[in-house]
């Protein structure tokens, strides 16, 4: 319990950090959003340029801008889109889901054909085996996202002559539409995923597999399958469950770019977006989201531990 | 956060503790009679081979227009010209350098950042651990594509400074992955005897714990070197990346996706330099790691 | 229908007026779909937007992608035709009196907004005032403050009085800011995602990033107009994602860039559009500092390259060369057979750049941006060819938002801060105006560099085009001035773009628009 309270106490701080950092970093970038609003062919005026600054309260200075977002965030009021006047909480509320689907479908089908692709890699007496599993699995990896995500579309349309409705439709309204739009998008992403989670699973079990205790579970003579399903893999889940916490990162890059080829409405382009329109609310309010959610994560990871290794206790 | 890679402490002895001599020999063995990272080597070195070999093998400049575009591979041309006339065989192997110079800068950063840390963090423990742990996090917790576009737009638009940001984002990896080992040698009894004593720290670091974080840092080091290539493809695809006209196999992917079905030539073929040099440094990868402890576990 | 009646065209009849006056007379007419079978009403339009168009404010949207998704639901004053000549629309004829200061509009009578409510004078004066209020921050304020006052003369008339004469005000429809909204709209709804205008299309729904829908105005002016019961646009930035949907039908429309064009030639089903529109890819130049300030270097670069080699490799051919006024704009714009520096001359070059005193060349920075590839693109062919001259180019790639700023940084400072060169284009303007004085006359507001170097010459030509009111006149007065910038490579102007549209078999009736909105989706119907 300590350990959680101590845990809590860092993160909050954690995450506090962050929220300083995103402040400060979108306002380094140059340019700021009355440069685009007035583009390359406007013009706007001193006059002009002063009343769109006071209106999103850009005139104010930097810690009072600061200390007003903290304090309206802590509320729940993460502030209103400069490029639209939406709120930017209703549009995270909106985008984020599809995102999470995105992440989550892609976690999952790599994780019912990573780890088993792994198991059988570390497990299997045949050479060829091993290594025909080893190169494939490394080889969704090997391809940048974004052609992975190209030739999915190129091909499903000029060899299938299919391609899912254009319109994202929530799983709760129609299931069978969702899985058809998420399921190219899904693809691209889980490709490169499951190469981490092959090589992963089968180092992890590896090491499991030499060790003692498994070695005394096999003379005890508990039947070969068991021994695997239920010791090892239990071992060797932790370094994957790890990893697939570290890859919150590798899985947003993926996601912001999937997002935007499949034109999927997710939090992710918005973000991107959002950096690329100097529009501050939207990007601090769903970085924050996306650093709170990384943060549950983590934590989760760490619970999981416990629950998979009662040798590992925090004091 | 707790550190996976601690295993618990009986089976995973430090090497220099160890009877290490003939371990390595043996393991030496094993490693030449491993088909994959054999492979894996053998990829890697011709990669580098042609970057470095580049100004005398490439039969053209990289980035002279020269040609019509879009031409088919043929005599003059070896592998066809690009949609600016630009012959692809000279960017192909150009773009060699821009692969390892992106991955080398990427992982060297990472490296002098995180593992730093990382060790600095494992070894002194306590509220350096916590605060150093919690900063990685931080940094985890940046998009990294928002981070590229920050730093690119701040310091100046050059594939340099994009990957100071990719680096600075692989660091919390590289501080994870030296913590482990670094926690494990730390509570070895000859070692606090050691400082018991008052033995130096620093010389406890440099004899003891750098050797035995060297090997899962240089596993990891292959693995980001990898992700850095594609991550700088992603960059360019985003137009964040290698400035024109500098020839890099991810900003020639990226611009030839338009013309996929006009030319896909000039899209195959940095797409297959991209994917035999990722798959190069993650087949040393995993050999490297079978070499030097199956039992070590690295992210 | 176009009955403009003016007191100043005196001694020109009716059908001279029509052919030319204020009309921008036989611009290249944008491909049109002729259609053998009669217009019928019904059904939906799904198509695919290019960019988001972040935003459907009409009077403070600077984003070329947000007119042409507010098109549909605003309208101005007057609109353009398939010829681009001006047609009369919410004001169906005007006067110019009083030497060319005050602008008399008679509006059309029961025309309704989308809420029912009828548009008047109020309404009419409401949104020019909302856009001269520099809280609106509206980008197009300079295009529309010669106005000084507003007038309701009576509930269909307006009246506007300016301190100047200011022949654009006459062409009105391409002023970006100039939607009518009805009175007190503004203050009660957030016109970045909601709209009500008199168009032929209501807004349904904008969700940012995602898709834009419309649904038939039933009650609009035009009864028969228009024939489709609604759009959706769904945005998709990835052009292969509109290729494949081009192809497996799912969408019916869709704007193409030159290669994804060439992809789909010959598709079944599929017919693709091609022609010049008001997209012209230039270079700014600033002027101030040396070596740029010497017009025998400008020329010298502007002979090394050559603009067909250009044209090639940026738009894949899509493109013809222009002046300052894109290539098909009514009888403004140079014939481009006549434009100097065409066919590269490297020859020639050498000897300009040693006469100007850098017979070993110097280093100079383009600045451009991936977030349109072609001007990525046409740098690139230059900095090449200028290796010849040994001019060191460096082509510097700026993300979107920090190239926007410099490039406002070095205009607002007339030069002393920023680059020297930037890559980039000019969309419609209302009239030729628009293309030079903002860009040339020493008190214009974009005029990188030249402000403190005035050429009487062009200032005269330019100041008096604006207050002459004969088209002849004003067209000598601006090819002239067109001349002098040319010649001197004040910037560089490449060519002007094919609008390349890809529209299903389904679509009938469409035609393309020289403005490059997509102003005749009213008048295209689904078979």
């Amino acid at each position: 319990m300590r350990y959680l309270a101590r845990r809590a106490a860092w993160t909050v701080l954690a995450v506090l950090g962050v929220s300083v950092l995103i402040f400060l970093l979108v306002r380094l970038l140059p340019g700021n959003i009355v440069d685009i609003i007035a583009g390359t062919e406007g013009q706007l005026s001193r006059a002009q340029r002063a009343a769109v600054l006071r209106e999103f309260g850009l005139d104010r200075p930097l810690p009072v801008q600061y200390l007003l977002w903290l304090g309206n965030m802590l509320q729940g009021n993460f502030g209103w889109s400069f490029r639209t006047g939406q709120p930017v909480a209703t549009l995270i509320a909106s985008r984020l889901p599809i995102t999470i689907e995105l992440a989550l479908l892609a976690v999952l089908s790599v994780a019912f054909v990573g780890i088993p692709l792994g198991v059988a890699a570390s497990v299997s007496r045949s050479l060829r085996v091993r290594t025909l599993v080893q190169i494939v699995g490394v080889l969704g990896l090997s391809l940048p996202n974004f052609w992975i995500a190209i030739l999915l579309i190129i091909g499903a349309s000029t060899l299938f002559g299919w391609l899912p409705a254009l319109i994202y439709v929530s799983p709760w309204t129609d299931a069978w539409v969702n899985v058809q739009q998420m399921f190219l998008p899904v693809l691209s992403l889980s490709l490169g995923l499951s190469a981490v989670v092959v090589r992963m699973t089968r180092s992890s079990m590896l090491e499991v597999l030499g060790q003692d205790f498994i070695r005394v579970a096999r003379a005890k003579g508990l039947a070969t399958r068991a021994v695997l399903l239920r010791h090892a893999l239990r071992n060797a889940l932790i370094p994957i469950v790890t990893v697939l916490g570290l890859q919150t990162g590798f899985l947003l890059g993926g996601v912001v770019i999937t997002e935007q080829i499949f034109g999927l409405p997710g939090l992710g382009w918005t973000l991107l977006n959002g950096v690329y329109q100097r529009d501050y609310p939207v990007v601090q309010g769903t970085v924050m989201v996306f650093a709170v959610t990384f943060v549950l994560v983590n934590l989760l990871v760490d619970l999981l531990y416990t629950y998979l290794d009662p040798r590992i206790r925090y004091e | 956060m707790s550190d996976a890679g601690v295993t618990p402490a009986v089976s995973a002895l430090p090497r220099r503790l160890d009877a290490a001599g003939s371990a390595r020999a043996r393991s030496l063995r094993a490693f030449l009679g491993m088909p994959v990272a054999l492979i894996g080597a053998a990829l890697v070195g011709v990669v580098v081979l042609v970057a470095l070999t580049a100004p005398a093998l490439a039969p053209y400049s990289p980035v002279a227009q020269i040609a019509k575009p879009l031409l088919p591979p043929g005599a003059d041309y070896l592998l066809g010209t690009d949609e600016f006339g630009r012959d692809e065989l000279s960017r192909l192997i150009w773009g060699a350098r821009v692969s390892l110079y992106v991955g080398g800068l990427a992982v060297l950063i990472a490296l002098a950042l995180g593992a730093t840390a990382g060790v600095l963090a494992g070894f002194f423990g306590g509220w350096v651990d916590d605060v150093t742990m919690r900063i990685m996090d931080v940094v985890l917790s940046l998009p990294a594509l928002v981070l590229a576009i920050a730093i690119t737009s701040v310091l100046g638009p050059t594939l340099t400074n994009a990957m100071l940001a990719i680096g600075l984002v692989y660091a919390p990896t590289f501080a994870r992955v030296a913590r482990g080992p670094t926690l494990t040698v730390v509570q070895v009894p000859y070692i606090e005897a050691a400082r018991s004593i008052g033995a130096s720290n620093w010389r406890i670091i440099a004899r003891h714990v750098l050797p035995n974080v060297a090997a899962p840092i240089l596993v990891q080091a292959t693995v980001s070197f990898s992700t850095a290539i594609l991550t700088e493809a992603a960059l360019s695809f985003l137009g964040l990346g290698t400035q024109p006209p500098t020839a890099s196999w991810g900003l020639m992917l990226s611009a030839a996706r338009q013309y996929m079905l006009i030319d896909p030539w000039i899209a195959v073929l940095p797409g297959s330099a991209i994917a035999v040099t990722v798959l190069g440094f993650n087949l040393l990868g995993d050999g490297l790691r079978d070499l030097l402890d199956p039992r070590m576990r690295t992210l | 229908m176009a009955r403009g009646t003016s007191g100043w065209h005196r001694g020109v009849d009716r059908r001279t007026f029509l052919a030319g006056g204020l009309a921008l007379g036989s611009g290249l007419a944008g491909a049109r779909l002729v259609s053998a079978q009669t217009p019928k009403r019904g059904g939906t339009l799904i198509a695919a937007a290019e960019i988001d168009p972040i935003g459907l404010d009409p009077h403070n949207s600077s984003n070329f992608s947000s007119a042409q998704a507010y098109d549909h639901i605003y309208e101005s004053l007057t609109t353009y035709d398939e010829k681009t000549n001006i047609q009369p629309c919410l004001a169906t004829s005007w006067e110019i009196t009083n030497n060319g200061k005050t602008y008399t509009f008679k509006l059309r009578p029961n025309v309704k907004f989308h809420n029912g409510q009828t548009m008047t004078a109020d309404d009419v004066k409401y949104s020019i005032e909302r856009v001269l209020d520099p809280k609106t921050a509206s980008p197009w304020l300079s295009w529309l403050n010669a106005i000084k006052e507003i007038k309701v003369v009576d509930p269909l008339t307006v009246q506007m009085n300016l301190d100047a004469p200011y022949p654009i005000l006459g062409s009105f429809a391409g002023i970006r800011a100039s939607g009518i909204i009805p009175k007190g709209y503004a203050e009660q709804e957030n016109l970045k995602i909601k709209g009500i205008g008199t168009g032929p299309f209501k807004l349904v729904e904008y969700v940012p990033q995602d898709r834009i829908v419309y649904a038939r105005n039933t009650d609009y002016w035009d009864k028969s107009l228009p024939y489709l019961d609604g759009m959706v646009f769904k945005v998709l930035t990835e052009e292969n994602a509109r290729i494949a949907a081009l192809r497996a039908g799912q969408i019916q429309y869709a704007f193409l860039n030159p290669p994804g064009a060439t992809q789909l030639e010959g598709a079944p089903g599929i017919t693709i559009m091609r022609s010049p529109y008001a997209w012209v890819v230039l270079h700014y130049l600033n002027v101030r500092n040396k070596p740029l300030s010497d017009a025998r270097v400008r020329r010298a670069m502007r002979m090394a390259v050559d603009t067909n080699e250009v044209i090639q490799k940026a738009v894949f051919g899509a493109g013809v060369p222009s002046g300052p006024v894109p290539t098909g704009y009514g009888d403004w714009y140079l014939d481009p057979k006549t434009l100097p520096y065409l066919k590269p001359d490297v020859e020639g070059a050498k000897k300009l750049l040693v006469e100007a005193g850098y017979p070993n060349g110097f280093k100079v920075e383009i600045k451009c941006s991936p977030q349109y590839p072609e001007f990525v693109a046409s740098t690139l062919v230059i900095q090449e060819s200028l290796k010849k001259l040994n001019i060191d180019v460096t082509a510097t790639q700026m993300e979107w938002g920090a190239f926007v700023a410099e490039n406002a940084k070095s205009n607002n400072s007339c030069g002393k801060e920023g680059s020297d060169i930037y890559a980039s284009a000019n969309t419609f303007r209302p009239d030729p105006d628009g293309f030079l004085y903002p860009y040339f006359h020493s008190k214009g507001t974009i005029n990188k560099g030249g402000c403190d170097t005035p050429d009487p010459k062009l200032d005269a030509l330019l100041t008096e085009a604006r207050q002459v009111t004969n088209h002849a006149e004003r067209r000598r007065l601006y090819e002239e001035a067109q001349r002098i910038v040319v010649r001197d490579c004040q910037n560089w102007w490449w060519f002007a773009k094919h609008n390349i549209e890809a529209v299903s078999n389904k679509l009938q009736g469409y035609s393309q628009s020289f403005t490059g909105r997509r102003l005749f989706l009213k008048k295209a119907w689904l078979a």
